[in-house]
């Protein structure tokens, strides 16, 4: 069953019939308790169909989990969990400590992110990527939801399919969306992924083992990230890297980003615009070389 | 007379057989309770120790009357939804719960009806109680069946001897 037709069967029908209408553009469905379902595409957005209740919603949400809510505790207890096609769906609701820290005890609304691969998005990327200097480590910066993933994810692919050793380190199962370790979504012929894992972990493991030409990892900004990878850097090991920051500028006021930068983690920085999918501005970072810059 | 002494043989073998196969049900419930708390115990340790989703786990938890379950549950359906679709036809002649009492199915339904809804440590909890409940039904099934072969071979035996003597 593809993911439309599993996520229209658990919606009410009027919504399931806009999804199907939409399904070509759709980018997210989010649905609230005691509120219509807010569909959200391109360009344009909609309410839907009467409120959801609340049982309702934890019904759609327990389902989405594959009826598994155990199996997903560490993911939803930082607000979030990802469908086996990839699809993230952020959860928001009521939070409580224990003994172990916090943990999500009520769902009030969940935002399901189609994950939808881009064959050929990141052509115009390439060039700077692996060019004719090699490969060259590189920063995706953008906002939040402007395609960064599915941008990395085709990276990876191209990257593969030129022959490319790649590592893929997929600590929220967004890129290569693996069912048992297995990715579901083409991420290259050559590439290997650690699924699940956090990423320093996840790095240092699979250039010991795996002798990676290059690491793509997504969201990078966590403890630990920045030095692992300056230490894939100093492998010799190109790190294809995505982070939440407008621009560099923004992405120097973190502090663990920032580490990576001053490291000289990157060679060149990939700017997104304010459209999905868009590419702002290519930059060569630590001096020299020519920006391209996009509309 | 030789004939005669056949036939009062087979009678008495035919009274013990009688005898046998009406103990043969408890027998096997208790075989029956006994694999599924099996299945459980290896359910457990694929739920909470390698957080495999349940329909998976219920799959490869080496049980039909388990894999009956995640087969109902690809209709998008929870443990419960899919026990409840299943729990009558299971119960049937050749069915995977044939020998299995209401008790018996009132735990698994207990079971199925939380599998999966909670964090891992209410899930052990879950699967840890139906564990012990299902022990306890085991148990006394066991108990059962002993008594069963106790009396009904012996009166089998009996009955067989009874009917031996008046052929012969």
């Amino acid at each position: 069953m593809g993911i439309l037709d599993r996520l229209a069967a658990l919606m009410p029908g009027d919504v399931a019939k806009e999804m199907r209408a939409r399904w070509g553009e759709l980018a997210e469905v989010r649905l609230r308790a005691g509120r219509p379902a807010q569909l959200l595409w391109t360009g344009g957005e909609a309410l839907c169909g009467g409120a959801v209740d609340a049982e309702r919603l934890r019904r759609i949400a327990a389902a989405m989990m594959d009826y598994s809510l155990y199996a997903r505790e560490s993911e939803l207890n930082q607000g979030y969990f990802t469908m086996d096609d990839g699809s993230r769906v952020g959860v928001c609701g009521r939070f409580a400590r224990d003994k172990e820290g916090w943990r999500l005890t009520e769902i009030g609304s969940v935002c399901v992110r189609v994950a939808r691969p881009v064959s050929g998005c990141a052509d115009a990327v390439m060039e700077a990527v692996d060019g004719k200097g090699g490969l060259k480590s590189t920063l995706i910066l953008s906002r939040p939801g402007m395609g960064k993933t599915t941008l990395l994810r085709d990276i990876a692919r191209q990257l593969s399919g030129a022959g490319r050793r790649v590592g893929l380190v997929d600590e929220r199962h967004e890129m290569a969306a693996c069912m048992r370790g297995v990715p579901t979504l083409d991420v290259g012929p050559r590439t290997d992924v650690m699924d699940g894992c956090p990423k320093p972990l996840a790095i240092a493991t699979m250039i010991r083992a795996m002798a990676p030409e290059v690491i793509v990892a997504d969201e990078i900004g966590g403890e630990g990230d920045a030095r692992a990878l300056a230490d894939a850097a100093r492998c010799g090991v190109a790190v294809v890297a995505s982070a939440h920051a407008g621009d560099i500028g923004q992405a120097m006021a973190r502090p663990m980003l920032r580490a990576a930068l001053l490291e000289g983690a990157f060679q060149t920085a990939v700017l997104l615009g304010s459209r999905p999918g868009s590419i702002r501005e290519i930059c060569p970072m630590g001096g020299g070389g020519a920006a391209w810059k996009y509309a | 007379m030789e004939v005669r002494l056949a036939l009062a043989l087979c009678v008495v073998l035919c009274g013990t057989l009688c005898g046998r196969s009406l103990s043969e049900g408890t027998r096997r419930r208790a075989a029956a309770l006994r694999g599924i708390i099996e299945a459980v115990r290896r359910l457990r340790v694929r739920m909470t120790g390698m957080f495999e989703p349940v329909q998976g786990a219920l799959q490869r938890a080496d049980c039909p009357l388990f894999a009956a379950v995640a087969e109902a549950m690809s209709g998008g359906r929870s443990a419960g939804e899919a026990w409840d679709g299943i729990r009558a036809k299971a119960g049937r002649r050749g069915g995977p719960a044939e020998f299995l009492l209401e008790a018996d199915r009132e735990t698994l339904t207990q079971l199925f009806d939380g599998l999966g809804q909670s964090g891992r440590e209410e899930q052990d909890l879950l699967l840890g109680s139906a564990l012990e409940s299902l022990e306890a039904l085991h148990a006394a099934a066991r108990a059962k069946a002993g008594e069963a072969d106790r009396l009904y071979v012996p009166l089998g035996l009996l009955i067989g001897l009874m009917l031996a003597l008046i052929v012969i």
